[in-house]
């Protein structure tokens, strides 16, 4: 079986992964009283308590960078739990796969969908949020960039995971090590500060590939501007990951069992 | 007509080493460890295989071979006919769910059709009498209601090859009779069957083949009775030797 046809086989077994993945995130709240609601509400928290302090501490406007912060941090939720997760993708389906012979995707499938309908769920805060701030005159027809943007992100984190679940599944460092890159990653990313405008196209941003992802969504909505260069560089790390992905998978398909 | 062959197969289990170590002595990396050498093996159509050997002998890892979970570092693996494999790991997949949301998924991992599923779901709730235990996580389940649980995984099946190891206990007498009455039923249908139980009662029940495994070696393969007073012996034999 190559990769193609694992995906293919993979995503025709939809309706395991889709009911999965709506399991794993109700039994993440199973007992508590609103629920999956949790998913929405952590990100109003946390934009709301991180806006009151941070707009003091850059001495910035408070609906400008409300809207910064909650379109930043929504989208690095998305990435950053894709990363994390990935370590455990086929460790978790462990009694799955060493019960039957199952496509590798099928796991990767239901972990995307899963981190998919959470990023959903954020935009139910996010988009009211900037349309009641700046309202409906601000809509415009660029924000079709962010979703070709959302597109090219849940790409790259399919094919992250696929790479990524396979490494930490055989090497057992990768994990650990994933929760801590991603701390540094999220501090040393404009996420909670917006890159200062003198040093806007120093290496230092235009170098972090996490810094693109995220202009992907920031652009267009905060700026109505279409990022080329992000879209360049997001493309680019596409291609990189499919290629890692075609290059050991025939190596991994009939191993990866043993490493669980 | 259905098969199972196994010609010339080398297998090695490879895991991760113990625990132990860290700091000052390293654990990583992947060990090996052999346990199949030039192993072959015929089963046909009609055969209901009983898999008997003490704990390491080969048994899981052979039906993992069997179903494709497993690819052997050379020979050749050849099966005809639709494979079910149950290894009993199932019921602690989601132990947070629902009986019913477990049977959902596994009706589900075997690509069955939604309304096929549904309707089956129905009837595996009736022939348990799990009634509304059903929609209980199955952490709460006793083990006799765990094993209904699991024989209801079983009634989904619809193969020519049936790969059952461990996961059926004994359960209670009453569910047992209908058990076997529906096991039989369904083997009229289905072709083969391998199954690895240490319940002696069970496999006299549901098998007239056995093959006893050794070190990952076949000792004998035939008639069950032959094979399992064969087994006893060997049994009788290390008891001895302790």
């Amino acid at each position: 079986m190559s990769l193609i046809e694992d995906i293919k086989n993979g995503y025709s077994r939809k309706k395991l992964w889709k009911r999965l993945a709506v399991l794993e995130l109700k039994s993440r709240y199973q007992g508590a009283v609103i629920g999956s609601f949790w998913i929405v509400l952590t990100l109003m928290l946390k934009v709301f308590m991180l806006s009151l302090v941070y707009t003091m501490v850059l001495d910035r406007d408070f609906k400008e960078y409300v809207m910064f912060l909650a379109i930043g941090v929504l989208t690095w939720n998305f990435i950053s739990a894709i990363i994390v997760t990935s370590g455990t993708v086929f460790k978790k389906a462990t009694n799955f796969l060493l019960e039957m012979r199952l496509p590798h995707s099928t796991f990767v499938f239901q972990n995307i969908y899963r981190e998919v309908l959470s990023l959903i769920m954020y935009q139910l805060f996010a988009i009211p949020l900037v349309i009641i701030l700046k309202g409906w005159s601000f809509v415009s027809i660029v924000w079709l960039w962010a979703l070709f943007g959302y597109v090219l992100i849940v790409l790259n984190a399919f094919f992250i995971n696929f790479w990524l679940g396979w490494l930490a599944t055989r090497f057992r460092d990768i994990q650990p090590m994933l929760s801590s890159v991603i701390m540094i990653i999220f501090l040393v990313t404009p996420i909670l500060w917006p890159p200062p405008a003198e040093y806007a196209n120093s290496l230092y941003f235009q170098l972090n590939p996490f810094y693109h992802l995220l202009e992907l969504i920031r652009a267009p909505i905060l700026h109505n501007e279409i990022p080329v260069l992000s879209f360049q560089v997001g493309i680019g790390l596409l291609l990189l990951n499919m290629a890692i992905c075609f290059a050991f998978y025939n190596r991994v398909k009939n191993r990866l069992v043993y490493w669980l | 007509m259905a098969y199972i062959t196994l010609k010339g197969v080398d297998f090695s289990y490879r895991y991760f080493p113990s625990i132990s170590g860290g700091l000052l002595k390293s654990n990583s990396g992947l060990k090996s460890h052999l346990v199949f050498e030039n192993f072959n093996l015929e089963i046909n159509d009609g055969d209901r295989v009983a898999l008997l050997g003490v704990n390491g002998a080969g048994k899981s890892t052979l039906l993992k071979i069997m179903a494709g979970v497993y690819t052997p570092e050379q020979g050749q693996v050849s099966t005809d006919g639709k494979i079910y494999s149950f290894f009993g790991r199932s019921i602690g997949v989601m132990p947070q769910l629902s009986g019913l949301e477990n049977l959902e998924i596994r009706g589900l991992l075997l690509n069955l059709p939604s309304t096929f599923i549904q309707e089956k779901i129905e009837e595996i709730i009736e022939f348990t009498e799990l009634g509304d235990a059903i929609y209980r996580p199955v952490s709460t389940y006793s083990m006799g209601m765990k094993t209904r649980l699991t024989f209801g995984m079983l009634m989904f099946v619809e193969a020519d090859i049936m790969l059952i190891d461990e996961g059926l206990g004994a359960g209670d007498k009453f569910f047992l009779e209908k058990a076997q009455k529906f096991i039989e039923d369904l083997l009229d249908s289905s072709k083969i069957m391998v199954f690895a139980n240490h319940s002696m009662e069970l496999v006299k029940k549901f098998c007239n083949k056995a093959i006893l495994i050794d070190a990952g070696e076949i000792v004998q393969f035939g008639d069950i009775e032959a094979v399992i007073s064969r087994y006893n012996h060997l049994r009788h034999i290390a008891l001895q030797d302790k």
